[in-house]
């Protein structure tokens, strides 16, 4: 048996910081734009089940991008000579370059845990470049939970040690295969990689005083949270909406930080009221 | 559900891990001692050639690598065969202040997805005839 997927994937050269990138993009579908951010330390494959679901590829062009370093970007000359940390304004301009690059216009944009931290402050900066947009597990500030020194050190295998700090993030719930094949990309990390991600995650805590300016009359902002993730907690999420005139929040129930993957199926029953709500708004 | 039944799930954890060949050979790299705390129970855990020995503590002067010390309700929820939010996950219970790790961690962190898998197997007991 064999079966060909809609995914389709190349390669887009971008120039950031100075420095030639060639980073890995995937879509399926035709319609509305919808450009979906990875979280830290994984790369596009967290959005294949949306890829592959008819009732989104038939109203939107799904994109997904592997952020520099991550997936099968391929890392920028002289990497190896640079400790890795993702920046707001690296972060800003990466989304820039591959939205100028693949022409895309007022696309949706789908973001999640850092991704979704990202799509808050593109709310704050870059409403109007926008059509709406979704952050999942995003909340402008969390409480740490672990010293990120374990997830880099030479006597600890950072892929193994990654996908156990992420493993508990994720519902009991959510099918065990899903569930592994989420924690099989924290494994495949290039080392150091979701660490450095979390430097942006961190430094974008001060978020906060800016989100109260988001207008979501000229781009709509739906928020989602997970009741088991207890990185973003549904209390962190409440705040950040409650923060923001016109943000709604949708309360998903036996998921975690990884909708997308962790549960494609269950995620897809709260996403499509809400691609159905952007399509026709 | 009582104390007395979390350390009968304690108990059950040699036993448990003997019976998953993956698990075990997981173990073997995984060598060390450490103390676990039910409630007012502690037991030393000794991971030698990817067996388990638990023995009820405290044993004076045993030393220990690092020490895992929950309340024995939430340890009770933890092991639930489908936990409830928050309870589901060592690191979400010490977020919430529930479970204590201390020591050096470095063979925990090490092993991390072994010691979790290791941790959760009375789980495994709900289910059983």
């Amino acid at each position: 048996m064999s079966a060909l997927e809609p995914i389709l994937g190349r390669y887009l050269g971008v120039t950031l910081k100075g420095k030639a990138h060639r980073i890995y993009f995937e879509e399926a579908g035709q319609g509305i734009p919808l450009l979906c951010l990875h979280t830290g330390g994984a790369d596009t494959r967290q959005y294949r089940h949306l890829m592959c679901d008819e009732r989104i590829t038939s109203r939107y062009r799904v994109i997904a991008f592997d952020m520099p370093l991550h997936g099968k970007s391929t890392p920028p000359d002289g990497f190896e000579q640079e400790d890795y940390r993702l920046t707001l304004e690296d972060y800003v301009a990466t989304i820039e370059a591959v939205c100028a690059g693949l022409k895309l216009e007022r696309p949706a944009v789908m973001g999640c845990s850092i991704g979704g931290r990202i799509v808050l402050h593109l709310a704050i900066t870059h409403g109007h470049a926008f059509r709406a947009m979704i952050g999942i597990a995003c909340a402008v500030s969390t409480t740490p939970w672990y010293d990120t020194q374990w997830l880099h050190r030479g006597d600890v295998h950072g892929g193994e040690v990654c996908a156990g700090i992420v493993s508990g993030l994720m519902s009991p719930q959510s099918p065990s295969a899903r569930r592994h094949e989420t924690l099989w990309s924290y494994m495949q990390s290039g080392p150091g990689v979701f660490k450095g991600d979390l430097f942006f995650y961190r430094q974008s805590a001060g978020l906060a005083e800016g989100i109260a300016t988001i207008d979501t009359q000229k781009c709509p902002l739906f928020l989602m949270s997970g009741d088991y993730d207890f990185s973003c907690t549904r209390e962190d999420m409440t705040r950040t909406a409650s923060a923001i005139p016109g943000a709604e929040l949708v309360a998903m129930q036996g998921m975690g930080h990884f909708p997308m993957s962790e549960n494609p199926d269950l995620f897809a029953t709260y996403l499509l009221p809400l691609l159905e709500r952007i399509e026709t708004q | 559900m009582g104390e007395s039944d979390s350390l009968k799930r304690v108990e059950a954890m040699p036993a448990l891990l003997a019976s998953n060949g993956l698990l075990q050979q997981r173990a073997r790299a995984a060598s060390c001692a450490f103390l676990l705390q039910i409630g007012d129970q502690s037991f030393h855990g000794d991971l030698v050639d990817g067996a388990l020995t638990l023995s009820p503590g405290p044993l004076l002067m045993r030393s220990w690598q690092f020490a895992l010390r929950g309340d024995a309700q939430a340890w009770e929820f933890f092991w639930q065969p489908l936990p409830p939010p928050g309870f589901h996950d060592l690191f979400a219970l010490t977020k919430a202040k529930r479970f204590v790790l201390e020591g050096d961690l470095t063979p925990f962190m090490r092993h991390l997805l072994f010691f979790k898998e290791l941790f959760a197997l009375p789980r495994a007991l709900e289910t059983r005839p």
